[in-house]
């Protein structure tokens, strides 16, 4: 694209697909007369690289051919949005909580798809409350609060900036149901701490996590304060 | 500009099959339908002189109440902001409504005028009522657009209205005034009323460049209403 954003007018809107927050469809056409409706703006249908049809497919909704959009689940129409935003192959994606409404097979197939577009040299611009997809998803996070770009950088380094250096061991001593113990070791050495590899040794370890934080303790801490 | 014209031959196709899923075609028809009956009663003497008023009555009313209609729908249903990050001007998203919706009149008063009328001049009649149409759904736009909230939509329309229909009183030769030619609808009911009625053919030209000159303003004032209240979403 290669242009200052000011010289643009309407057909940069070529280069971008976006895929609303809510769901925005005309109610009384189908979902292939949906797409086929908005492909009209682009071009006619050989013009795009992929057909109203193959995008259908790609998002699971090739069945229910003649059902209207009005009857649709919230799900099934998340998943129209996200296949009106793919119809001109856009260089930038702007993607409004585009796995809200949907059960956990749907949400894959669109994360998939996502990443399949980043794999394709597209940036993806993400907007979300689900710091589990965003952590998925993205290579960089940024949390905004108040209009103002509070922090960005990886997740995993926001993660481990964030979070504690250390283990946490979970260990059952005595029999199933009893309460297990919670053991937490620092890092730092950890190979060579004693008590560490005796617990190890011990046949009771349950499981054993790293204390970095998660996304959501990160958006907490970094923006949680200011949040009303 | 090829590609312009072909992009908006499409919106246009597309438009025609929303109006006729959302039933605007069949309540035009029936409203069509009911003039004529209205009309049919009378005498001949009477029709003869209310005809393009009934006219004008109705492509006013419809032009407006319709595109209203189109623009809250769009915005119930979200679909006008999905519109507004798609490659076409705000222009030709307007144009191809109201080109649409004029010609959705025209059927409407063609069905009028065929039961009711045999002096009619058709090369008249057709631009005067696309014109007119096309007019007052573009003044309805303008209107419509500013409001997100029905009641205070219906409150400013009926506002509009009332010196949108003074011409009238011009036509009826009860009151007359220079600064009527200042509102759309004086030329709209003249060249309304030139497709009946005996009058110079420069004087019938006259008032469809009025009415082009109208569409001209309303127009553009329209395409800045839609990129403030549509694409950049302000509040009045």
């Amino acid at each position: 694209m290669d242009r200052d954003a000011h010289t643009w007018d309407h057909r940069l809107y070529q280069h971008i697909g976006v895929g609303f927050e809510l769901p925005n469809h005309f109610s009384k056409l189908t979902r292939l007369e949906n797409l086929q409706l908005f492909a009209s703006f682009y071009g006619a249908g050989a013009e795009l690289p992929h057909s109203p049809s193959e995008l259908l497919e790609r998002v699971g909704l090739q069945d229910a051919a003649k059902q209207r959009v009005g009857e649709y689940s919230k799900g099934m129409k998340m998943r129209l949005n996200f296949a009106r935003a793919l119809l001109n192959n856009p260089s930038l994606l702007f993607l409004d909580e585009p796995t809200a409404g949907l059960d956990p097979v749907n949400a894959k197939i669109i994360k998939d798809i996502i990443r399949d577009q980043q794999q394709q040299g597209k940036t993806v611009f993400l907007t979300t409350h689900n710091m589990h997809d965003a952590d998925e998803l993205c290579n960089r996070v940024a949390f905004i609060v108040e209009g103002e770009l509070s922090l960005i950088d990886e997740p995993a380094v926001l993660k481990l900036r964030h979070g504690q250096q250390s283990v946490e061991v979970i260990a059952r001593p005595g029999e199933e149901y009893t309460q297990p113990d919670v053991h937490c070791f620092e890092l730092d050495q950890l190979g060579s701490n004693q008590q560490f590899i005796v617990l190890l040794n011990s046949n009771t370890v349950e499981s054993i996590h790293s204390q970095e934080a998660t996304l959501e303790e990160v958006f907490i801490k970094t923006t949680g304060a200011r949040l009303t | 500009m090829m590609q312009s014209m072909a992009q908006a031959a499409r919106i246009l196709l597309w438009d025609f099959r929303l109006q006729y899923r959302y039933y605007f075609w069949t309540i035009a028809l029936v409203v069509g339908a009911m003039w004529s009956g209205v009309l049919f009663a009378l005498p001949e003497d009477i029709i003869s002189i209310w005809l393009s008023m009934v006219i004008f009555a109705d492509l006013s009313t419809i032009g407006v109440m319709f595109i209203t209609g189109i623009l809250y729908l769009e915005r119930r249903q979200g679909t006008i902001y999905a519109t507004a990050v798609m490659p076409a001007s705000a222009g030709t998203w307007l144009s191809t409504k109201l080109f649409s919706l004029s010609l959705l009149c025209l059927v409407c008063v063609i069905i009028i005028v065929l039961f009711t009328s045999n002096s009619v001049n058709w090369f008249r009649l057709i631009p005067a009522v696309v014109l007119t149409a096309a007019t007052f759904a573009s003044v309805g736009f303008l209107v419509a657009v500013q409001f997100d909230k029905l009641l205070n939509y219906f409150f400013t329309i009926a506002l509009v209205f009332i010196p949108l229909n003074l011409p009238a009183l011009d036509y009826f030769g009860i009151f007359s005034n220079e600064a009527m030619w200042l509102i759309p609808s004086e030329a709209a009911i003249w060249a309304l009323a030139g497709s009946f009625q005996e009058m110079e053919t420069s004087r019938f030209l006259g008032y469809l460049v009025l009415l082009i000159l109208w569409l001209a303003v309303t127009h553009w004032l329209g395409i800045r209403a839609f990129r403030k209240f549509i694409a950049t979403r302000q509040q009045l």
